[in-house]
């Protein structure tokens, strides 16, 4: 009887009921979209600072993790990598020797950062290739001819040295035997990647090369592994984590996600999100009060309604009832439909991504050093999925009571009357 | 970003600093006094800065460094001339070998023998150790003498029987020094350092101890260097194997085609 | 006209009332959230201009990406003089920067030494606010140096206790200096933030054999002047280009990544921002709609005692504006005393559990949100407002006119 009259009250008014559940709609529309779009922004910034150097999940020696010496290295045990290419939720693999040393020539030299990689599997890892400004990538290395003796030089190194593509350059540095190691390098491209430290102080070797200089014949520093999706990173870290025990290591071995590799990433990111809060508490705030002032504008209107209700022998608690109801299936109707028109924008912009550079003058982004995508892909997860429809569903109940008391408690010949 | 490393170019300061000076004056200087007087300051100070020093030298040292992670030996072959000119070439082992620096009044070049090419080596460029040793830059650097730096104070120790006559050196108020204190032991008669002990705050922090004394190039001198770190399983050991004084050196060898040149022989 | 419309929003002042606050409460929310918006973006770039070192950079050409010891400002004293004659120049603050090694009896790190007047420098940023111990270059010693607490705790030293600055000079000698430990600085956890130490411009100046030397100026620009006025400005005046030439870099250029950050923040802001209006304007309308809606009746009775639609349109616009541009000034003053609170009192991030946190390198010490008012943005969302009332009075308005009097007192639906 309740539910039959209410509905018959909402279909009678369409007008009303449309506005009323359009603005909770719109509220858990748009809430459920911003919350996807600040998960999305806040993977890109991930993405985009652990892009070129630790990406999303790095093994390493356990002691190379608390001292990176240059001995800390270790031998990759046959057809290790191809495992982790099996595995669904690693995307990419690539095993790095990091040494620092000294390149130049006889007028110049500087202190850099020489990494050894796999040229095809660094450039499947990192957006490293879009990088390249002169010359080109270090070739793939081939089975009869692991080295090439060929250097890729960040631009800042590069412009210190007074160096092109082509040119020669010796390498000094200390091997992990403490002998001195040194080679001669040619010039084989310059990348501007956008992170600083980078830029200034990278050179990219093959790993051969690498192995060579630091006396560290088949051994490496670190694996970096890029997984999909930087908030699983810390579930990939885990599930790795056995099986990297059970591999054939000599060495206790560290699996660490970019969390525990960028400490203060990971903790800017928690800052963000506790400011992100204050953000959504203010949308939500936001939409309360619209929606609240719907109920508060239908009670008003419903006043001269209520009071031919209550003329005609409707006690105020059923008519209470009934305006509960109403208010439940608005409310209802309202964040479901929200919530569908959310999700669906949501996964639109997953899939499509959001060109920020119409938000903006600027047609490129950098973030903390790394250049990042102008594009920002929307990330949904249950949680942000459900979240704005239970929370606007409360508030709107909450509001909806505000007509419902206001038609208990209504004067009969005021109300009829329609003055105020 | 920590840089952590070391290079030939510490070796040239091996020349011209700690090992390099030699005794010039040595032979001019009087016999010790009697045992009891003791001898001025400045005799002793002189000693000790000009034990090494020459107007030019050749030689071979060999050192062993000793860390956890083992033992590792280089043999190394050296030329100097006057303060500013050096030229240092490794030897032993193989894998090192040719690996050279040069040191002029201009600068300061590493000479990659695979390359077959120079690298110059920025003044400023320090490491924190010397070639995984436990010298530090402040050993090898020391191009100042004794006395500039440090205010001595000469006494007689003896232990176990032997008399020492003892310098304990302690730095001038501005003096960029990190020791509280240094204290030399030196040869009751020919002022020849035995030891050296290095303070800070009151605890020895480390050792060097100077033995096996030779005749070499015409001098009487320590030709063992052993520095030890207190608590520490690391030592550091230097040995002339060969070295002559004052000997005639053609200056073409210090420059770029000398270097070459020197590095490529044998 | 207008004074029906005046008449017609007191005669039913509940739903004026309503409306009213609707409008009000949800304008001061939107201008609440672009205060504190302006104000995080504002912190950022704030931050980004301490770590730079000032809104302009003045070096030796070529300094700021070698970082060579032998690129230095040769005659700062006449450099000053001229410069601190330049529109836009506020301050001008001097510095040596000397990449060396620091050592004690325990060992030996690299660190980047700042040399800096303190007294200049608290008016770019007061970084004595960061010490943890001891004092921030007292007169205790002749050469104090501040070192980070991660220097401090790998050359196990103590306060008072010596440290050996190893570094080259300008000339390319390598020289050595004493100084003794007179405060310790919280470290940063980025890049190079451990390695930070810092002593007096004598000091460093007397270390490095700088003579009259220095090795950077970093320039304020007065109020008004943007960085890149300031650069050119300066570009005019001061000798560049030439032998001795300078380099002038505003600190976007000096420090590039921050700006993208900034500009990134900014367009997320929009983006944040733009949810807000929607949120905002829909509800508005929404309130605004549900009235008029209910009105039509009303302009049924209206069309049927003889006005014309035209004059019913009229007096729509005319409630509907000025019921709109009071609920914008109430909401206005409402979100002016909002906003003065949090720039006042602010809103504890760290209460909420975040602690000190850097980005890209620079300290965010101050973790607390506050608000910025910026008139230009404050104006434009009241416009959008005012915009969006109109429209939603009107669509009701347009409707009630097209339809018959007696249709429209008849019409429910």
């Amino acid at each position: 009887m309740i539910g039959k009259l209410a509905f018959r009250n909402l279909s009678r008014n369409k007008w009303r009921s449309v506005l009323t559940a359009g603005g909770v709609a719109v509220a858990v529309g748009l809430m459920l979209w911003t919350m996807s779009f600040i998960n999305g922004w806040m993977n890109a910034i991930v993405q985009g600072t652990t892009a070129l150097t630790s990406l999303q999940v790095q093994i390493e020696r356990t002691d190379y993790v608390e001292d990176s010496a240059i001995y800390h290295a270790f031998s990759l045990p046959d057809a290790f990598l191809t495992t982790l290419d099996a595995r669904p939720d690693i995307i990419a693999a690539t095993p790095r020797l990091n040494l620092y040393g000294l390149i130049g020539n006889e007028d110049r030299s500087q202190v850099a950062r020489i990494i050894g990689v796999d040229p095809e599997r660094e450039a499947a890892a990192t957006p490293i290739t879009r990088a390249v400004i002169s010359g080109e990538w270090l070739a793939p290395t081939t089975n009869d001819q692991p080295s090439s003796n060929k250097v890729v030089l960040g631009e800042g190194l590069a412009r210190q040295l007074k160096v092109g593509v082509g040119d020669e350059l010796v390498v000094f540095l200390e091997a992990a035997d403490g002998s001195l190691g040194n080679d001669l390098l040619t010039v084989q491209g310059i990348v501007r990647t956008g992170n600083t430290g980078l830029d200034r102080q990278a050179a990219y070797v093959h790993l051969a090369d690498a192995q060579f200089l630091a006396a560290l014949d088949d051994q490496v520093h670190e694996i970096a592994l890029r997984t999909g999706d930087p908030s699983r990173a810390e579930a990939v870290a885990a599930a790795l984590a056995p099986s990297i025990q059970q591999a054939d290591f000599p060495e206790p071995m560290t699996v660490r996600p970019w969390q525990a590799v960028q400490p203060q990433m990971a903790e800017m990111l928690e800052v963000s999100s506790a400011a992100n809060w204050l953000l959504y508490l203010i949308i939500y705030l936001v939409a309360s009060l619209g929606i609240l002032n719907t109920q508060r504008m239908s009670a008003l209107e419903r006043r001269r309604e209520f009071g031919v209700l209550l003329a005609i022998g409707v006690t105020p608690k059923l008519l209470f009832r009934i305006v509960v109801a109403e208010t439940v299936v608005l409310g209802l109707v309202g964040a479901l439909a929200g919530t569908i028109l959310g999700v669906a924008l949501s996964l639109y912009h997953a899939s499509v991504g959001i060109n920020l550079a119409n938000f903006s003058s600027q047609t490129s982004f950098s973030y903390l050093g790394v250049s990042l995508s102008d594009r920002i892909y929307t990330a949904l997860d249950p949680i942000t999925a459900l979240q704005p429809l239970l929370v606007m569903l409360a508030v709107a109940l909450i509001c909806g009571l505000w007509p419902a008391v206001q038609s208990a408690r209504l004067n009969i010949t005021q109300a009829l009357s329609g003055r105020s | 970003m920590r840089w952590k490393t070391a290079f030939v170019s510490s070796l040239l300061v091996l020349c011209t600093g700690a090992l390099a000076q030699s005794p010039a004056r040595a032979q001019e200087k009087p016999a010790a006094p009697a045992a009891e007087t003791l001898p001025s300051v400045q005799e002793v100070m002189d000693k000790l800065d000009d034990l090494y020093r020459s107007t030019s030298s050749h030689g071979t040292v060999e050192m062993t460094i000793v860390n956890a992670r083992g033992t590792r030996k280089l043999t190394i072959e050296m030329w100097t001339k006057g303060e500013e000119k050096a030229l240092i070439v490794i030897r032993q082992p193989a894998r090192e070998a040719g690996t050279a620096t040069l040191k002029l009044e201009d600068g300061l070049w590493n000479y990659a023998p695979r390359a077959d090419r120079l690298i110059r080596v920025p003044s400023g460029l320090l490491s924190d150790s010397w070639m995984g040793s436990d010298f530090t830059n402040d050993d090898l650097m020391r191009e100042t003498s004794l006395e500039k730096d440090f205010t001595t104070a000469l006494s007689w120790a003896s232990e176990g029987g032997t008399k020492y006559l003892q310098a304990t050196m302690t730095p001038k108020p501005d003096a960029p020094v990190v020791w509280d204190k240094i204290v030399y032991r030196l040869t009751e008669k020919d002022w020849l350092p035995v030891d050296a002990r290095f303070y800070d705050k009151g605890k020895l922090v480390r050792t060097m101890t100077f033995s096996n004394i030779r005749d070499m190039g015409g001098r009487s001198l320590p030709t063992v260097m052993t520095l030890q770190p207190e608590n520490q399983a690391e030592s550091t050991r230097m040995e002339y194997k060969d070295l002559k004084f004052d000997v005639k050196i053609d200056d073409s060898l210090f420059s770029q085609q000398g270097l070459r040149r020197m590095a490529r022989t044998k | 006209m207008l004074k029906l419309a005046w008449r017609n929003l007191w005669r039913n002042y509940t739903r004026t009332f309503i409306i009213g606050s609707a409008i009000a409460f949800s304008y001061a929310m939107m201008l609440v959230s672009l205060g504190i918006n302006s104000d995080s973006h504002g912190k950022l770039r704030d931050a980004a201009e301490v770590a730079a070192g000032g809104n302009v950079l003045i070096h030796s050409e070529g300094f700021w990406e070698s970082q060579a010891s032998d690129l230095v400002l040769q005659n700062p004293t006449e450099l000053i003089d001229q410069a601190r004659a330049i529109p836009g120049v506020a301050e001008l603050i001097p510095r040596i920067l000397i990449n060396g090694l620091v050592s004690s009896s325990r060992g030996n790190e690299p660190a980047h030494i700042r040399g800096i007047l303190p007294d200049k420098e608290r008016l770019l940023s007061d970084v004595s606010t960061n010490l943890i111990a001891g004092e921030f270059l007292g007169d205790t010693y002749p050469s104090p140096i501040v070192l980070s607490q991660n220097l401090v705790e790998k050359l196990k030293i103590e306060l008072g206790d010596k440290v050996v600055l190893t570094a080259s000079t300008p000339d390319g000698e390598v020289t050595r200096a004493l100084f003794h430990l007179d405060g310790i600085i919280k470290s940063g956890v980025a890049g190079e933030a451990g390695s930070i130490a810092y002593t007096t411009l004598a000091a460093a100046s007397a270390a490095v054999q700088m003579q009259d030397r220095i090795s950077q100026i970093g320039v304020l620009a007065a109020p008004g002047f943007t960085p890149e006025m300031l650069a050119k400005n300066l570009k005019q005046t001061l000798p560049t280009g030439t032998s001795d030439a300078l380099e002038i870099l505003t600190w976007e250029q000096a420090i590039p990544e921050m700006k993208g950050l900034l500009e990134f923040d900014q367009a997320f802001g929009y983006i944040y921002l733009f949810v807000i209006f929607v949120i905002v304007l829909l509800a508005i309308a929404n309130t605004f709609l549900m009235a008029v809606m209910e009105r039509v009746r009303e302009y049924g009775l209206l069309d049927a005692i003889g006005l014309t639609p035209g004059r019913i349109g009229q007096l729509v616009v005319w409630e509907a504006a000025l019921l709109g541009a009071m609920a914008i000034v109430v909401g206005f003053v409402v979100a002016l005393i909002l906003h003065l609170i949090i720039a006042h009192v602010g809103i504890d991030l760290a209460s909420l559990g975040a602690d000190d946190v850097e980005m890209a390198g620079v300290g965010l010490s101050d973790m607390v949100i506050r608000s910025r008012f910026e008139a230009d943005r404050w104006f434009f969302g009241g416009a959008c407002v005012f915009v969006i009332v109109m429209i939603s009075a009107l669509y009701p308005a347009l409707r009630a006119m097209r339809l018959a009097p007696a249709q429209a007192m008849r019409f429910y639906e």
